[in-house]
């Protein structure tokens, strides 16, 4: 009992920092945005600490594993928590009046991703994914005075709520044939039956994956995503993919690699059709975007269908490929968003002309954004070529050439895309009726966080020895 | 005498009626009222096979708590958020809410 509670230290000390944060918010009538942001960051700092310095190979209940791919994904979470509070620090809307509250929230929606990280049963998933996307519900309709926000917000929870509902109910009936929600006593029963041609599991799986393809955005589950990601705060924009790819990806491949082979029972040609689906859908429909933000969603969306192909492959390369990707693509989408959100706070548009001649007001700037397109367009020597890299490797080995064909080909389409915004930058005239992005930029916070993404998103992409050989440890779950 | 079956037929039928009611009521109320029924024909399975085949232990039943308590907190949310798009939008009905497309 108390040893398990130990494993989950990280947990149990965010939660209570983002209850403290309430109550500071509750309680306390002066606004201490600066104190808040303080409180928060240096939380999460130390449960970085505190999940650098777990023991791995434990389980905690039964019901969480503690391993070096959970441990991977809890950083990856807290990561992203923390780069976003810092590029949220300035938004004077968010980190307003309510400034304890939105912290807070981030936390808890980030403690919902070290569950699922972890998460070795049904009902942790559960659990897991309700605690992360609960909090999101709201951070999606924090500007409560915006329709854009509130309807944003609106149609994220409706689809939410009904993919949980669906999910449930699958999970129900895989409860009542196992009678266990735990992944290695489903995997067992699966042994010992005839799967394929039991009709009520079959429900089951597919009312599990149908609530996973929600969550992904999967297509033809996908048509919340660019409403959600236009009409919510950017900054918490950012934030949604963060939490879509380190904390629904890693129970999938949790699920597939532990419980269900999808080869085996056949439903194989299924999930390789939803990959196809949602990267071409999500690719050609980003090709006419005019908005900046329903662009990086619809991207979003065609980067899901890239990073699911890992999860079909269903091999150790295609999970340190999933692991890799993740990491990469939080780090570029993140970047991605930061500058939008700097562009758009100064020229009050997020339509694709704001982008137009940035090369001439801010030289730096735009090569910035450019690393982080280049990364997103997966072209070497980025993080993000090395991550679609091995996913693709993932899926020849498992000799699915054709994905492999349509992926490759996806590529060269998304590239036209985030060219087209590169374009805008370096050979477009600035539009004289926005105000101009200054030379000198003043955020300290928005220097600091995007030059490391884009450092640590080129530094590991030329030299990925090290990350390698560690991502190469945690590909293994527990057995 | 009711056994198994009795439940597991009435949760189809309540699933059912949640799907068709999420995909054709307009009113975002009458849709909530929707995902708490296919909640609740979730947790009339989970305890009907905890009873039936899988006692005296009460991991189902457990779940079934724990879907109940999950349901309220995002009722709760919810209902919050359907109270911020009225105050904005003077209407809780979906073909409303449009500015957001493409």
């Amino acid at each position: 009992m108390l040893d398990s509670l130990k494993l989950l230290y990280p947990e149990i000390f965010l939660s209570g920092a983002a209850m403290l944060l309430l109550g500071v918010e509750a309680f306390v009538k002066k606004n201490l945005r600066r104190w808040v942001l303080i409180l928060g960051c240096g939380s999460l700092f130390f449960a970085m600490v505190l999940v650098l310095s777990l023991p791995t190979g434990n389980r905690a209940f039964g019901l969480l594993a503690i391993d070096n791919f959970s441990l991977f994904f809890k950083f990856l979470a807290i990561l992203s928590c923390l780069l976003i509070l810092c590029i949220s620090e300035n938004d004077t809307e968010l980190m307003g009046d309510h400034a304890g509250a939105y912290v807070s929230l981030l936390i808890l929606s980030t403690v919902g991703m070290l569950f699922l990280s972890s998460a070795e049963d049904l009902l942790m998933l559960f659990i897991g994914m309700e605690l992360t996307t609960i909090p999101l519900f709201i951070l999606a309709g924090f500007l409560r005075k915006e329709l854009r926000s509130s309807e944003s917000a609106i149609k994220f929870f409706l689809v939410g709520a009904f993919s949980t509902g669906l999910m449930l109910y699958g999970i129900s009936y895989i409860y009542g044939l196992c009678g266990s929600t735990h992944f290695r006593v489903i995997f067992a029963w699966t042994q010992s039956q005839n799967v394929s041609n039991n009709a009520l599991f079959l429900l089951g799986l597919f009312l599990i994956l149908v609530g996973i393809g929600f969550k992904l955005s999967l297509a033809p589950f996908h048509q919340w995503t660019p409403d959600t990601y236009e009409g919510a705060p950017t900054p918490i924009t950012a934030f949604f993919s963060a939490s879509r790819e380190a904390g629904v990806i890693v129970v999938a491949l949790r699920l597939f690699s532990q419980t269900v082979d999808p080869g085996a029972l056949g439903i194989q040609h299924t999930l390789i059709l939803i990959s196809i689906l949602t990267m071409t859908l999500g690719n050609l429909i980003a090709l006419k975007q005019e908005n900046l933000k329903r662009l990086l969603a619809y991207s979003s969306i065609a980067h899901a269908g890239t990073l699911f192909i890992g999860l079909v492959a269903n091999n150790s390369l295609g999970r340190e490929g999933v692991m890799i990707y993740s990491l990469a693509y939080f780090l570029m989408s993140f970047g991605a968003f930061a500058v939008v959100i700097l562009i758009s706070r100064i020229k009050k548009s997020e339509s694709l002309s704001a982008l137009r001649g940035l090369s001439k007001e801010n030289l730096g700037l735009s090569i910035l954004m450019l690393f982080f397109l280049l990364s997103l367009a997966g072209i070497p020597p980025f993080l993000g070529f090395l991550g679609k890299w091995m996913v693709f490797a993932s899926a020849i080995q498992a000799k699915l050439y054709w994905l492999v064909g349509i992926a490759l080909l996806n590529s060269v389409v998304a590239v036209y895309y985030y060219f087209r915004m590169a374009h805008a930058m370096f050979f477009q005239d600035p539009d004289p009726s926005q105000s101009a992005i200054p030379e000198k930029l003043e955020s300290l916070s928005f220097k600091l966080t995007t030059l490391f993404a884009a450092l640590v998103l080129l530094i590991l992409g030329i030299f990925p020895g090290q990350i390698l050989s560690w991502i190469r440890i945690s590909g293994a779950p527990l057995p | 005498m009711i056994g198994l079956h009795h439940y597991l037929v009435l949760s189809a039928l309540l699933f059912t009626i949640g799907i068709y009611g999420v995909l054709t009521r307009r009113n975002i109320i009458g849709i909530l009222m929707s995902i708490e029924i296919i909640f609740n024909a979730t947790n009339i399975n989970l305890v009907a096979f905890n009873h039936f085949l899988h006692g005296p232990g009460l991991w189902g039943q457990g779940f079934a708590i724990f879907v109940i308590t999950l349901a309220a907190a995002e009722a709760v949310v919810g209902l919050s958020l359907v109270l911020a798009i009225y105050r904005n939008l003077k209407t809780v009905y979906v073909e409303k809410m449009n500015i957001l497309k493409g």
